[in-house]
């Protein structure tokens, strides 16, 4: 074990916040405020910095769940967490908008809306279809244009179960056994 | 040590041992962003801003941008010096 060269470690934390100033600052995108950076720094945001800086932009610097384009990008982060994962290894990116590309699979469904969080809105999960995990608890997307139908659909299903039954996120049949 | 925009600077973890450096460019706020964060003296009579994250592309950077954007520009207001540094050593394996 030994301590990496300076200039190695810790590009990316300080610069990311750096340029998170100057964006909005001199209101600059995120590519530009880097570069700004690299000129006189040897930086390199990583991937999931320079993506944050983009959210941050596309939130107009005030990012919080009540912006489409956060709730995504923490909708995207909860997907990739749960890709390496050994309960559900399907690929559960999804986009719900569109913006970020296509979107290419529905491996997921909305289970419906049980519970209202402190703004009245309510609280949708989202389940594994094969296995029922539940990947998020995320506020309602409203701006759903795709799958509109099945989402409505299954909130009022999930509307005529008892409350108890629908929040407790049901097992694969083969872990119940011994 | 480099200077971004004035006022402003971005710098590694070695600099807080350069303290004359620091005083000699007259830095007044230090925002700092690691985790596990220990209290140095070097740094003892600096106006402090500790976020604390990893350098992870999971670590929710986006949640502390408003904070530092607002602390940075008080800082710029009153006329100080900022400077970003990391500090965190990495650690690697073999």
């Amino acid at each position: 074990m030994y301590f990496s060269d300076a200039s190695l470690a810790g590009k990316s934390r300080s610069a990311t916040i750096m340029a998170a100033y100057l964006m909005k600052r001199f209101d600059i995108g995120v590519t530009e405020a880097i570069s700004q950076i690299q000129d006189v720094r040897d930086v390199d945001p990583n991937l999931g910095f320079r993506e944050q800086l983009q959210v941050f932009l596309d939130c107009n610097f005030v990012p919080n769940s009540s912006k489409a384009a956060y709730r995504h990008w923490l909708l995207r982060e909860d997907a990739r967490m749960q890709k390496g994962s050994a309960i559900c290894t399907r690929n559960l990116m999804i986009d719900v908008t569109g913006k970020y590309g296509k979107p290419d699979n529905v491996n997921y469904q909305t289970a419906g809306t049980f519970a209202v969080d402190e703004t009245g809105a309510p609280v949708v999960d989202l389940r594994c279809k094969k296995c029922r995990y539940i990947s998020s608890l995320i506020l309602l997307i409203i701006d759903v244009y795709w799958h509109r139908r099945s989402l409505s659909y299954y909130m009022s299903r999930q509307r005529k179960r008892s409350s108890i039954n629908a929040r407790t996120p049901k097992l694969p049949r083969n872990l119940g056994r011994k | 040590m480099q200077q971004v925009i004035p006022g402003l600077y971005i710098s590694s973890w070695y600099t807080i041992f350069a303290s004359d450096a620091l005083r000699n460019e007259g830095i007044t706020h230090v925002l700092t962003v690691m985790k596990d964060f220990h209290e140095s003296e070097i740094l003892q009579p600096f106006k402090r801003m500790i976020i604390e994250a990893l350098d992870d592309p999971d670590e929710h950077l986006i949640d502390y941008f408003e904070a530092a954007i607002q602390w940075i520009d008080d800082a710029l207001a009153e006329g100080g010096k900022v400077m970003i540094h990391w500090y965190l050593m990495n650690y690697v394996f073999l």
